[in-house]
């Protein structure tokens, strides 16, 4: 094809025509074009007759899309157990292993137990809750899934969520309540009084810490008596640079999120949120300024916090236990992960669990609410609650204990819990995991209280700690402005 | 008995024409593509419309508020905010890309060996996927270990903080983009080929610098390349969203917060989807005016072979 003559054509459409004339050895351009133009304008007018029938059928398909706006139909299951029938879409969050496991595990004995419940096991896709919200729409969620507050809160406020309370009450005497933590079982119930599911394990939050650094550097190993004078001072001590890049931190703390901030406001006497008023953030009150201070000191000032974009890009995961094992942190405060810990160290340094150390005003740390979510959707209720409280149950517990090293939630367990740890992983034996159990009886884990709109908060939340503590160079005081702001967004 | 004789009623229907069938062939050619459309995209911009005008997560509720939604947006500080974001990103990249595209492709358009090894360097950044661009991207602008700060350290500058710094945040993002130019240059240097050479001999002759030639003889001869990567780029910056997602989730502190990321929060975090597709049809509605805008000014700077101004 020659170059564009666009002047030649009055429009596209002709030029192609014309183009294809040209291309077969027409010679008169303007006759071409004349010719065209003619059958052109009957082309057009069938081209854009086609159109308009497109977009009136598309109209029509989007009209019939169905209802925006509809709640699944209520998936009350019906009776007990023994009629429990149906497939089960159970998607899982965890490692090849931990799933692989878990199958055979279910197969061997949920499978025999229950004949009549089938049970898939899906991975949990990449964007996972991105998709687990399409799916929602779309009508077709898995039957079984985990979530914990910060995402479920939005599920049950759209009634996405089965609520087990009934079923609870159903299905379990009081003797078995009392074999679950009263925070943890406790916390499983949302604003919206609705309880959103079974608990999968218990993690909190505890320092870990480097033996070997606490002994090069002459520090006393940390206890349960540490104050927040003693881990800074300890953090001082135990902070090494060279030249004017930092050796090793004496702490990490991830600050950045807000799921792992809040309980310092309470360490410090002050409180994110009113429990009696969730609209009112409380968090710029002086008690809690005072704890964002330290926060903001222990990086910016004293440089013993470790500092994000010093592990990883923003954006990026980096590997806390990697550079734990690898001297960068002589304390992390952060969850419980015996085998996790125990195989990333390869007891390459010694180690040990201590209880993260009390505020001026108490000791607090987040317990997690980490479970097992019936979609409301679901088209085998009973299937699925049946498979829920084989998942609470003592036995897949010391199975999941097998796998994981994570804190089963039932009580009667834990030594078992104990012992499995120690067999597979002796070395465990000396870093104190008995801090666990001693958490549970102390009752200073538990969740956090949530704001009316906790989604809307946090993003505005999130973006302020990312100023003082990422970025820098931003008093505490920003955080009254923060206050107002989330306050305005709650009405 | 009077004779009936049946006569053959010559058939009125007319075998179809070449033409015609041409035709009918060209429309079960594009009717996939026809149907994929009026399903996947302009069904779903309907649904989206529809949405708008809704209150709705899609899920549970949804009442109609006509243009409520509409509405909210200037009432929301982040809706400014990703704005001005998506903006600044634009002014800077778009000519910014275009300048290197072309300095690249000029330099390539030389007879140096091995040429064909270079083309493929300098194309390679835009084979490459941008999740991996972006995690790559993240620890080259890392601001204590990153290649591109040690690097300024050791000519004794101290580098910005990059995705630690509300200024430089976006600049690292336009930086990242510039790098992946990849495609634009290939087309610059097409165009450049295209420019005959006889035009730029005649040009010499006559005295004309290697300046000259290329402001007064390449350049207008390819303002249709440019026309058509600046309007490419001005579409796709506007909706840049990958890097932004994958690097920083938007911060710090929103100084990364694109239209496409404010609406992708809005929507599959906070479910609140009827805004969130108000937001989808403004980014629709700006992209469409920079478009039209560019398209009325061609006719002043773009210039083709042997075409006739108006």
């Amino acid at each position: 094809m020659s170059a564009t003559r666009s002047g030649d054509c009055a429009s596209s459409v002709d030029f192609v025509v014309y183009s294809h004339y040209a291309a077969i050895g027409q010679s008169d351009q303007k006759g071409a074009c004349l010719v065209s133009r003619g059958e052109t304008g009957q082309t057009r007018r069938r081209l854009l007759g086609l159109f308009g029938a497109s977009m009136a059928g598309a109209t029509v398909l989007a009209a019939c899309g169905g209802d925006t706006a509809s709640a699944p139909a209520a998936g009350a299951p019906s009776s007990g157990g023994a009629s429990a029938k149906g497939t089960v879409r159970w998607q899982f969050r965890g490692s090849d292993e931990e799933l692989k496991a878990s199958q055979e595990y279910l197969d061997s004995t949920f499978g025999k137990d229950k004949p009549n419940v089938k049970v898939t096991l899906e991975p949990a896709p990449d964007g996972r809750d991105e998709k687990l919200v399409a799916a929602m729409v779309g009508g077709n969620a898995p039957d079984v899934f985990e979530s914990w507050t910060d995402n479920v809160t939005q599920y049950a406020d759209r009634g996405q969520v089965l609520d087990i309370e009934p079923l609870v009450k159903r299905d379990y005497k009081a003797e078995d309540l009392k074999d679950f933590y009263e925070w943890q079982w406790r916390d499983f119930v949302l604003p919206s009084k609705i309880r959103f599911g079974m608990p999968k394990y218990v993690n909190v939050m505890f320092t870990w810490y480097n033996k070997d650094l606490f002994d090069k550097a002459g520090v006393k190993y940390p206890d349960e008596k540490w104050t927040h004078d003693d881990y800074m001072t300890a953090a001082k001590k135990l902070t090494t640079s060279k030249g004017d890049q930092t050796d090793t931190f004496g702490m990490m703390y991830p600050v950045w999120s807000w799921d792992r901030f809040w309980y310092r406001l309470e360490m410090f006497g002050g409180e994110a949120v009113s429990d009696k008023d969730p609209s009112k953030p409380l968090f710029d009150s002086d008690k809690a300024l005072q704890a964002f201070e330290w926060v903001r000191k222990a990086i910016w000032d004293d440089k013993v916090m470790a500092q994000r974009l010093l592990l990883a890009p923003m954006g990026q995961s980096f590997n806390t236990q990697a550079l734990f094992a690898s001297g960068k942190f002589a304390m992390v405060e952060d969850g419980f992960y015996p085998f996790s810990m125990a195989k990333t160290i390869e007891k390459k340094i010694k180690w040990g669990y201590s209880h993260v150390p009390a505020g001026p005003a108490k000791r607090r740390v987040l317990g997690t609410t980490d479970g097992w979510v019936g979609w409301k959707g679901t088209k085998a209720p009973d299937a699925a609650w049946e498979l829920m409280k084989y998942l609470g149950g003592k036995d897949y517990q010391v199975n999941q204990t097998r796998t994981t090293g994570l804190l089963p939630i039932r009580t009667s367990v834990l030594d078992q819990w104990k012992k499995i740890c120690i067999e597979k992983y002796p070395e465990l034996a000396d870093v104190n995991l008995d801090v666990g159990p001693a958490a549970m009886k102390m009752g200073y884990p538990g969740n956090r209280v949530l704001f009316k709109k906790d989604a809307e908060a946090r993003q505005i939340l999130s973006p302020a700690l990312e100023k003082v503590f990422i970025v820098g160079g931003t008093p505490v005081s920003y955080f009254k402005d923060v206050a107002k702001e989330v306050e305005a967004k709650m009405k | 008995m009077a004779k009936v004789t049946i006569e053959r009623i010559p058939s009125v229907v007319k075998p179809l024409s070449v033409r015609q069938t041409e035709e009918r062939l060209a429309y079960l050619f594009i009717a996939p593509w026809v149907i994929g459309f009026t399903i996947f995209t302009a069904g779903a911009m309907l649904f989206s419309l529809y949405i708008s005008m809704n209150d709705t997560d899609l899920l549970s509720t949804s009442e109609f508020v006509g243009l409520g939604n509409f509405a909210k947006t200037f009432q929301e500080k982040l809706f400014y905010k990703s704005l001005g974001v998506t903006f600044t990103y634009t002014m800077m990249v778009v000519p910014i890309g275009t300048l290197v595209a072309l300095g690249i492709a000029m330099l390539l358009n030389q007879k140096v060996e091995p040429i064909a090894l270079w083309r493929t360097i300098y194309y390679l950044p835009a084979v490459v996927s941008g999740v991996a661009v972006a995690l790559l991207w993240g620890w080259v602008l890392n601001p204590e270990f990153g290649l591109v700060n040690q690097g300024l350290r050791l000519i004794g500058i101290q580098g910005p903080r990059w995705f630690a710094s509300e200024e430089w945040a976006i600049p690292g993002v336009v930086l990242i983009a510039v790098w992946g130019t990849g495609t634009n240059m290939l087309l610059y240097l097409a165009g450049l080929q295209a420019v005959p050479t006889e035009l730029q001999e005649a040009a010499r002759i006559d005295g004309a610098n290697a300046w000259q030639v290329f402001r007064n003889v390449t350049l207008p001869l390819i303002t249709p390349t440019i026309f058509f990567n600046v309007v490419t780029n001005i579409i796709a910056s506007f909706q840049v969203f990958t890097t932004a997602y994958v690097l920083t989730q938007g911060g710090p502190n929103n100084a990364t917060l694109t239209m496409v990321l404010y609406l992708y929060r809005e929507s599959f975090q906070l479910f609140h989807f009827g805004y969130a597709s108000v937001l989808a049809w403004m980014l629709f509605a700006i992209i469409l005016v920079f478009t039209m805008v560019l398209l009325r000014s061609s006719s002043f700077w773009v210039h083709y072979e042997g075409g006739l101004r108006r």
